[in-house]
């Protein structure tokens, strides 16, 4: 299986599995490997947490709390991803 | 060479950046424009993958294919025994609806409970990070924002936050940091969701609220939960109350919307 399949298998594993299991669990996993790799279909699974789960003013007034959450990881945290690349 | 890779890999990023923002702004104004559509129609198709999902489970189970015949015996005894608890329970109810009915007679009193709607539950409480849920109703079925959802009559766990057409968004009141005022042996406290179908009331130690206490929303005379766990040390002057959900949320299937409604009871003059 080569990078782009494996890497379509997990974003497809990460968006089927916030229908059933605590979204948490696949933002966090996601956000993990963002630190390491250009992950940038993070942001669309959180987007799709914050369209399924979020109500307009979701997190003490901010409406898309995870996609925001998930943009700070995958392009603010971005210059430090080679700092914390192991073996790069 | 190398300068013209970086170059071409610096203009991918800055143009796939701005892609993604062109797109983000385009649903964000889309949302706001048409007040949640985009949220909405998203949910009714998430609905046909819930429900869908749900029928292949309950199909699956109902033939006990992955069962063997230890397990299914087991189980058997199980509902035998639940069964037989729920029957005791559904005539301790009968003799209380009885005598409720005697004393509203006695005192000429109607009960106006409001009757409402059932919903599926489509996502479960656990699997949101907003302690929210989507439930199988909608406009076309009379939902409104600010409905009541109840687990069971007399018993509301939170209220509709956004309405689709045939879907809705109901929010938990043990919703992180949600607060709001609630009945504790008669004492209007504040109350504050800690999620996980949860919250906390600090109550005065000389109100003496014990495990197993009822707590209401004093608006509805509906129950909110029931306390859990006292925190107490003798010198403080404020015990912590945990408020535990008045029923088993991961296996909630069915909930019943309600308008709002003021007052629960009329005395006839």
């Amino acid at each position: 299986m080569n990078s782009r399949m494996m890497r379509a298998f997990i974003v497809g594993v990460a968006a089927a599995s916030v229908f059933f299991i605590p979204a948490w669990i696949p933002l966090v996993g996601m956000s993990v490997l963002a630190l390491r790799y250009p992950l940038w279909e993070a942001v669309a699974v959180a987007f799709l947490v914050d369209l399924l789960y979020a109500p307009h003013a979701a997190f003490f007034g901010i409406p898309f709390p995870a996609t925001i959450l998930m943009v700070i990881v995958v392009w603010v945290l971005r210059p430090w991803r080679a700092q914390l690349a192991v073996g790069a | 060479m190398t300068n013209l890779r970086r170059n071409n890999n610096q203009s991918r990023l800055r143009l796939s950046f701005f892609l993604a923002l062109f797109i983000a702004v385009s649903v964000f104004a889309t949302e706001y424009v048409t007040h949640g559509a985009v949220r909405n129609g998203v949910r009714d198709v998430a609905a046909a993958v819930w429900g869908t999902t749900q029928g292949v489970y309950d199909a699956t189970e109902a033939s006990g294919f992955f069962k063997s015949k230890v397990a299914l015996a087991r189980d058997n005894k199980a509902l035998r025994t639940e069964r037989d608890s729920l029957l005791t329970m559904q005539f301790q109810n009968d003799v209380l609806r009885a005598e409720n009915a005697s004393l509203r007679a006695f005192l000429q009193a109607h009960e106006m409970r409001p009757t409402g709607k059932i919903a599926a539950v489509l996502s479960r409480p656990s699997v949101s990070p907003y302690s929210t849920f989507v439930i199988g109703m909608g406009t076309a079925d009379d939902v409104r924002v600010d409905d009541w959802v109840l687990a069971a009559p007399g018993l509301v766990l939170g209220s509709v936050q956004e309405v689709g057409e045939h879907t809705a968004l109901a929010s938990l009141y043990s919703a992180p940091d949600y607060t709001r005022d609630v009945l504790v042996r008669d004492a209007l406290l504040p109350y504050v969701g800690r999620g996980s179908g949860n919250g906390i009331v600090r109550a005065p130690r000389d109100l003496n609220v014990q495990v197993g206490d009822m707590v209401y929303v004093p608006e509805s005379g509906l129950a909110l939960g029931v306390v859990g766990h006292v925190s107490a040390k003798p010198e403080d002057a404020y015990h912590e109350v945990l408020i535990a959900p008045p029923t088993n949320l991961p296996a909630l299937r069915f909930v019943e919307v309600v308008h709002p409604d003021p007052g629960t009871v009329r005395i006839d003059e």
